[in-house]
């Protein structure tokens, strides 16, 4: 992908030029010294009046928080159905079980997916400064960290087909994350995880979703080449953990309590976040969303967010999520490289569930609904109230990736997982077909998350095209 | 399209003009007497006789090259290549395609990997010349069938084994797919919209500009604030080939045709004559600058002549800047990278 340009212009010139060159003199050298302005006349330049009225503001501001909400709530419900699994499946590990508890990890991302839209807003999963990030913790890098290196967690075969080793789960007593400092990992805690993620680099990863999916699925990638794919064989094969990780290995009671400690830990953060954006107010509970509607009073009410910041927070984010995490880090970086260590849920093969599931979260706020389909009449939909021309295009453009993105869902479910899809053409399974799809899918996605700027505009609010783009996405390789 | 703009017609009437009437190719637009040129046609020149030519020629050393590597002398392979990153640099400088349809987004980075991610190309092809298996699986990878990795292939050391040749082949094959795609874009796309297209040009030469002050010059010579006083010679843009002035020149050398093939005389008509003027000045000036250095750039990081260059090219970057204004452009400057 190419690195932004660096300079835009942008002209505003509103005149009609006549330019008459005249005494050219010749040998082709064009002299233009005599060439003159001869006219300007006027165009209008297009007016970017506000059609949105305060009070459709304050609705849509409204309904946001309602989807949030939701949003939220589904998403701890996932993750206590998915910490009820896995506590079945460690005190009686089967196949049985172990199917159960692949089955509530899938169903917990089905639930917390379409909530990725409220980042990068300065919201309570992710806001990295002020009152918000005091009350909430910032806790996304502990929910949804990704990518990870998944040798630090548990063994892995490397490219050299080596199974490693010196992980958290292999190792008793002191680990040292890379470039990171040692965590007393004797017993596996939550405390003990909660210092190892990010303990010394991004990549180092020891909560959340993610983590969990590797130590249920186990490794699906050929670190050598992923074309190969000599780890799990076939297009519609995902990470092949055995059971006996979890019965018969030395190691089976430390994943174990890996587990477990890693989904109590993802309740009790899905918890605050959900929190943060209930309508019944306790300590830091519903505090948030207060400030968010403008309505904490006395000494916290200076807290409150002006419904226009609130708006370019969202849009903002709404845009720079789109455009730079799902387009580009999620799918151009995999598709583009390509490289299967860059689809997102890469031990589980969920990545097309990932990718449609992110994609609905955008629509459920535009549309105003939840679950998908389901209108709330809480406000009138960012979809209508923004003008006509910014309606047509924003109906067309989520059309089209809607088609892209079902089509991506559809071809993992019959024929290949996602990490087919991105093969290069000449080792596709449909001369290169999904891939291209994929790709449209993303380009189409750089351009709506573009549009956010267009939206924002016809709510009053000034965004640019810098403002929905993350300045250090990651540039394909 | 990034920019927005108005729909007015600019029409550049060329009037009085004596002789030589037709484009010439090098020298610019030149009207017969009472022949009204738009600037539409300003741009279509710009886009046949540099873009299109341009991507044909690409093509074309490509071709070369590719007669040559099943069997050619590795020295005759090294020339053919050189005369490939010449074209491609042309080429790389003037990419506008990607403004003009989001099909050709992605194609620079399926060609070069300069600049691009972290990765230690050198090691990955290191270890595929090592392996025995398939060469088309082993780079499978973009970057791993780059211009830069080809580059690696051919100048790393002074053997070319069966396998690297092989490897060779498989990038020049992904190369000639790529170069193909950007040659027949600009058959049936060009410069277009009036003012927009100008735009469009504009911006891309100062995208252009910026990245060869920093990238291409200031990063390897310690001036920018990622390696600030941390010289290395490693980070010039060819520096296994030894080539970076040669890109160097190429770049700058598209920057010249634009402006002669058109640009320079729609500035003229806009008024902007000196804007225009400055910055063909400060592209000979940089040529020569180039043409001064009497080995490769890649021997001394430290030289001081590179400074000289580095802020020669920044008063490009700046004039192009002056020439927006003129233009009555609103620009927003975005240096990135922290630089």
């Amino acid at each position: 992908m190419k690195p932004s340009k660096h300079l835009l212009g942008a002209l505003s010139l509103s005149a009609a030029l006549v330019l008459g060159m005249s005494a050219c003199n010749g040998g082709g050298g064009g002299d233009t010294s005599s060439s003159s302005l001869s006219s300007a006349t006027s165009s209008a330049s297009s007016s970017s009046a506000t059609v949105v009225s305060e009070a459709d503001k304050k609705a849509f501001l409204r309904g946001y928080a309602h989807v949030a909400l939701l949003s939220y709530e589904d998403a701890l419900l996932g993750a206590k159905a998915l910490q009820s699994a896995l506590a079945a499946f460690t005190a009686n590990p089967t196949e049985v079980t172990l199917a159960s508890a692949k089955a509530a990890w899938i169903e917990a991302r089905e639930a917390y997916s379409p909530s990725e839209i409220f980042r990068l807003s300065g919201g309570p999963i992710d806001a990295e400064e002020g009152w918000v990030a005091e009350a909430y913790g910032a806790l996304e890098g502990q929910i949804n960290a990704w990518p990870l290196d998944e040798a630090m967690i548990d063994y892995t075969l490397d490219a050299d087909g080596a199974r490693t080793a010196g992980n958290i789960i292999d190792t008793a007593g002191s680990f040292t994350p890379s470039g990171g400092e040692a965590v007393d990992v004797s017993a596996i805690s939550v405390d003990a995880l909660s210092a190892l993620n990010e303990n010394g680099g991004e990549a180092n990863v020891a909560t959340g979703y993610h983590a969990i999916e590797f130590l249920l699925w186990g490794q699906d990638q050929d670190y050598d080449n992923f074309v190969a794919d000599t780890i799990t064989h076939g297009q519609t094969t995902a990470g092949q953990r055995p059971l006996s990780d979890y019965t018969t290995d030395a190691n089976a009671q430390r994943r174990k309590a890996y587990l477990n400690a890693a989904a109590a830990k993802l309740v009790d953060d899905l918890e605050r976040v959900a929190g943060a954006w209930r309508t019944t107010r306790e300590g830091n509970t519903g505090r948030y969303r207060a400030a968010f509607l403008g309505e904490l009073t006395g000494a916290e009410a200076s807290d409150n967010i002006a419904t226009d910041a609130a708006l370019k927070a969202i849009f903002g984010g709404m845009g720079v999520f789109l455009k730079s995490e799902l387009a580009n880090e999620r799918i151009a970086v995999a598709v583009l490289t390509p490289s299967e260590e860059d689809e997102h849920s890469c031990f589980s093969d969920n990545t097309h569930r990932d990718i449609l599931l992110n994609f609905q979260g955008f629509t459920n706020v535009m549309r105003n609904q939840y679950p998908a389909g389901t209108a709330l009449q809480s406000a009138k939909p960012m979809g209508e109230l923004v003008k006509a021309f910014t309606q047509a295009q924003l109906s067309d453009l989520v059309a089209q990736i809607t088609a892209h993105v079902n089509a991506i869902d559809a071809t993992a479910k019959s024929s290949q997982h996602f990490d087919y899809q991105v093969r290069p053409t000449e080792f596709s399974l449909d001369s290169g077909v999904a891939r291209q799809n994929i790709i449209d899918a993303k380009n189409k996605m750089r351009q709506l998350g573009d549009m956010m700027v267009s939206v924002a505009a016809d709510f009053g609010i000034s965004l640019s095209e810098e403002d929905v783009t993350d300045a250090e996405e990651t540039v394909v390789e | 399209m990034k920019s927005i703009f108005g729909s007015m017609a600019l029409l550049l009437m060329l009037g009085g003009c004596m002789g030589d009437n037709a484009y010439d190719g090098e020298n610019g637009l030149i009207g017969t007497p009472g022949t009204t040129v738009t600037l539409e046609g300003a741009l279509a020149s710009i886009s046949s006789e540099v873009l299109h030519q341009d991507a044909l020629a690409l093509r074309s050393s490509a071709e070369t090259l590719g007669m040559a590597i099943e069997t050619a002398e590795l020295s005759a392979l090294r020339e053919a290549w050189r005369d490939m990153a010449r074209a491609w640099k042309r080429v790389e400088a003037l990419y506008v395609a990607d403004d003009l349809s989001q099909t050709m987004i992605d194609i620079p980075a399926n060609v070069d990997a300069f600049h691009i991610g972290n990765t230690d190309l050198h090691a990955k092809l290191d270890r595929i010349f090592a392996q025995s298996g398939d060469l088309a699986i082993a780079l499978f990878q973009n970057n791993t069938k780059s211009i830069n990795a080809l580059e690696y292939t051919l100048f790393n050391d002074g053997n070319l084994t069966e396998r690297e040749r092989g490897a060779a082949a498989v990038m020049l094959a992904h190369l000639q797919s790529n170069y193909a795609q950007i040659e027949q874009f600009y058959v049936q796309n060009g410069l277009s919209g009036g003012e927009e297209g100008v735009g469009v040009l504009i911006n891309q030469l100062i995208d252009s500009a910026y990245k060869l002050k920093e990238w291409r010059i200031g990063e390897a010579a310690g001036l920018v604030v990622k390696y600030k006083d941390n010289p290395d010679a490693a980070h010039f843009e060819y520096a296994v080939s030894q080539s970076s002035l040669l890109a160097m020149r190429a770049v700058l050398e598209a920057h010249q045709a634009v402006m002669s093939s058109g640009l320079s005389q729609i500035a003229a008509s806009a008024s902007a004559a000196p804007q225009a003027e400055a910055i063909t000045t400060a592209i000979t000036g940089a040529l020569s600058m180039i043409d001064a250095f009497d080995a490769p750039i890649e021997n001394d990081a430290t030289d001081t002549r590179i400074k000289a260059l580095y802020a020669q090219i920044n008063l490009l970057q700046t004039n192009y800047t002056a020439l927006i204004a003129a233009l009555n452009y609103t620009q927003k400057i975005i240096e990135a990278d922290g630089d």
